[in-house]
């Protein structure tokens, strides 16, 4: 008799010491567990020189969360993965980071082919994905949904901005000449909508699209120069705008000709291009690592060298297309977990709607509409000035992005128009 | 649109520039073709290494002395390596058919493409000029780089001398011949291994040249090799598989079709050049100056 009523007392305490010992390690395991994002880019080939950049920055953002107590204690941790420019790669790289590493969040790409891929899968997966270099203004535009977001600029801002800064000059007759895939045709469009509707009076005398990763523009060049227009607009992506670029300064294009080309601008492109860097020509970025020269720029500037040299990427100039995207985008997401005061989906979905930031560029708000930070554009012309390691833009305009980018309604409208 | 003919001109020099880049890797293709009656995709990768040797060789020594090295030692790895790549690898696919083949060299694309980013890493890389062919010539209110002019030069004389070599000497003769009659020149007491190895490794030299020519023009990163090899085969294709010269005026002829076609017509000017191939393919099938039997000239 005995026996049995020990026996229930034993059990009993078992049941109890054994639930304790499972229920206490996890409690604190999930009390500890890293909010995760995964970051999906191309980290090989050209694509490197900005993603590279990008993911210093991102981390910079992170460090700073991290030090300030992370979400009640829970510190985010980046997980990343090469897509290697290709959207089936990142479908399925996104897909192993969700089920497999239980990211909480996805963030990348720089190609807009990638990016717009995952968008789609972010959104079955009902998950955040925050874009950061991407540039095709379709992502936050017709084929944008609930669940994607874009920390950098798109096509539309960046090419509207150029027409606009273009329009105040006096050059009537243009010639277009571009890599013949998407971005290339985007920021042409934008520049041509920006330039016409404030200088109804331009022509375009010829435009010529050469194939991706062209080996020799030298037919492109002598067909533009032939045609002698006023002005040239050079719509290039990234890496092609580095072979276009030498070839045309061998052809002395720039002497010739005022050439505006997008994204010449940034720091990368005179530290690739060394002796090859054009001056005279007219360039646009969405940062420049020396305007404005103010205190928050220069802070922002030398927290960046000294966490790419900790990383093993040393990186004195960072870059608009990959550190500063980065940058905002990393800030978008860290902010509106603290205001959400989660890391729910619906609850960070809100508190990024509307959402302003503090940057090295002063406030920068993500638009609720369409889920689009308005951030400014740069443009200015290409200069050899002294104290400075290579050519920089001088005569600076800053282009704000309300100024330039397709209203709420027009969004609305694409959406609906494309479904 | 006023088409003076001054601007003809300059299109058509252009055009000139463009041939001998396309020649320059073609004539190596052709090459392998002809002899070994061997489909060598990974063409491509050669002239690839090609290029990153000639930017090793431009940090290893500075200045022009860089550049001039890099000529003469690009070439020289890349055809060593493609000796072993010949007698490792595609020894033992000869005779054998033409998919394994296609498989086996663009395994090697891939092969090529992780070595030269274990080696290189993924970074972008440019290889400058030598100081005595920078600045740029006038000519008809055009400025052309004197570097171009150079690409011209080096073309033709790898044109002339390869002719040469296949007419005039007898090395030359028993590539023709081992191309037509393999097995007689065995029976001859020739080592015909011997002979594919050479020629396996002169076409390698010659895309490693090309490399190392065109790389101060272009950037240099992984996959340029695909960039150019389609266009590269179109040449070989419309010349005609296995002939030198056919090579030269394929290239001539895609140069001056896409350049005029830029002028003329910008938006079709690659599809002419598909469309001339695709001409070619159905009237001539074995290329302009291509003839039935397999064989060389």
């Amino acid at each position: 008799m005995d026996d049995r009523k020990y026996g229930w007392l034993t059990t009993a305490v078992s049941v109890l010491v054994f639930s304790l010992i499972l229920v206490f390690p996890t409690g604190k395991a999930l009390a500890a567990r890293p909010i995760k994002v995964g970051l999906l880019d191309c980290y090989t080939g050209g694509a490197a020189a900005f993603t590279k950049p990008a993911l210093v920055a991102w981390q910079m953002v992170v460090d700073e969360f991290n030090a300030k107590g992370g979400l009640h204690g829970r510190k985010m941790e980046i997980i990343t993965r090469d897509t290697k420019f290709k959207p089936e790669q990142a479908v399925s790289d996104a897909r192993e980071l969700i089920l497999k590493n239980r990211v909480d969040f996805l963030a990348g790409t720089i190609s807009s082919g990638c990016a717009l891929a995952v968008s789609q899968f972010a959104k079955t997966k009902k998950k955040v994905f925050i874009v950061h270099i991407a540039r095709s203004a379709r992502i936050t535009g017709e084929k944008g949904n609930k669940y994607v977001f874009r920390g950098c600029p798109h096509t539309a801002i960046e090419g509207g901005a150029g027409g606009a800064y273009a329009a105040k000059m006096p050059y009537h007759s243009w010639y277009i000449i571009g890599d013949d895939y998407e971005y290339g045709h985007a920021i042409a469009d934008g520049f041509w909508k920006g330039l016409v509707k404030n200088k109804p009076d331009v022509v375009k005398v010829g435009e010529v699209w050469a194939k991706l990763k062209e080996t020799d523009y030298t037919p492109y060049l002598t067909a533009l120069m032939a045609k002698k227009p006023d002005a040239v607009y050079a719509a290039f992506g990234a890496a092609d705008l580095i072979s276009f670029t030498r070839q045309a300064n061998l052809f002395g294009l720039y002497q010739k000709v005022p050439v505006f080309e997008y994204a010449l601008g940034d720091s990368i492109f005179p530290q690739v291009l060394k002796q090859n860097m054009p001056v005279g020509a007219y360039g646009g970025i969405n940062y420049l690592w020396y305007y404005p020269d103010n205190a928050a720029n220069k802070a922002f500037v030398k927290k960046y060298r000294e966490l790419s040299k900790k990383m093993g990427h040393e990186d004195l100039y960072p870059s608009g297309l990959g550190s500063f995207g980065g940058y905002c985008s990393a800030k978008f997401l860290t902010e509106a977990i603290l205001k959400a005061d989660s890391v729910k989906t619906d609850k960070v979905i809100k508190a990024l709607e509307g959402l302003t930031i503090q940057t090295a560029l002063g406030p920068i708000k993500m638009r609720a509409c369409d889920h689009q930070a308005l951030t400014p554009t740069f443009w200015g012309e290409t200069a050899k000035v002294p104290g400075y390691p290579f050519p920089i833009l001088k005569d600076i305009v800053m282009t704000p992005a309300d100024k330039v980018i397709p209203s709420c309604e027009e969004i609305a409208r694409e959406r609906k128009q494309a479904k | 649109m006023s088409l003076d003919p001054s601007m003809l001109l300059v299109q058509f020099i252009s055009g000139l520039t463009t041939a001998m880049v396309l020649f320059l890797l073609a004539s190596g293709l052709t090459l392998v073709f002809g002899v070994m009656n061997v489909i060598n995709f990974a063409h491509g990768a050669f002239y690839m290494l090609g290029a990153y040797l000639a930017f090793t060789m431009t940090q290893l020594l500075s200045g022009s002395l860089g550049f001039w090295a890099a000529l003469l030692i690009a070439p020289t790895v890349v055809c060593v390596v493609g000796g072993i790549v010949e007698v490792g690898l595609l020894r033992r696919i000869y005779g054998k058919e033409h998919l394994l083949q296609i498989l086996l060299t663009y395994a090697l694309i891939f092969i090529f493409n992780d070595l030269i980013k274990m080696i290189w890493g993924v970074n972008l890389r440019m290889v400058n000029m030598p100081a005595s062919l920078r600045g740029f010539v006038t000519f008809l209110g055009s400025r052309f780089p004197v570097y171009y002019f150079f690409i011209l030069g080096v073309g033709t004389a790898v044109a002339v001398l390869l002719w040469l070599l296949l007419k005039k000497t007898q090395f030359g003769k028993l590539l023709r011949a081992s191309a037509e009659h393999r097995d007689m020149v065995g029976l001859l007491g020739y080592n015909v291994s011997t002979v594919f190895t050479l020629v396996f490794m002169m076409a390698t030299w010659l895309g490693g040249l090309a490399g190392a020519v065109i790389a101060p023009t272009v950037r240099i990163s992984m996959g340029m090799g695909m960039e150019i090899i389609i266009e590269c085969f179109i040449v070989v294709i419309i010349g005609g598989l296995g002939n030198v010269l056919g090579a030269l005026l394929g290239a001539l002829l895609a140069g001056e079709i896409y350049a005029f076609g830029i002028l003329l017509l910008p938006n079709f000017a690659m599809a002419f050049l598909f469309a001339l191939a695709a001409v070619v393919i159905i009237f001539r099938p074995y290329g302009l100056l291509g003839k039935p039997a397999q064989g060389m000239s």
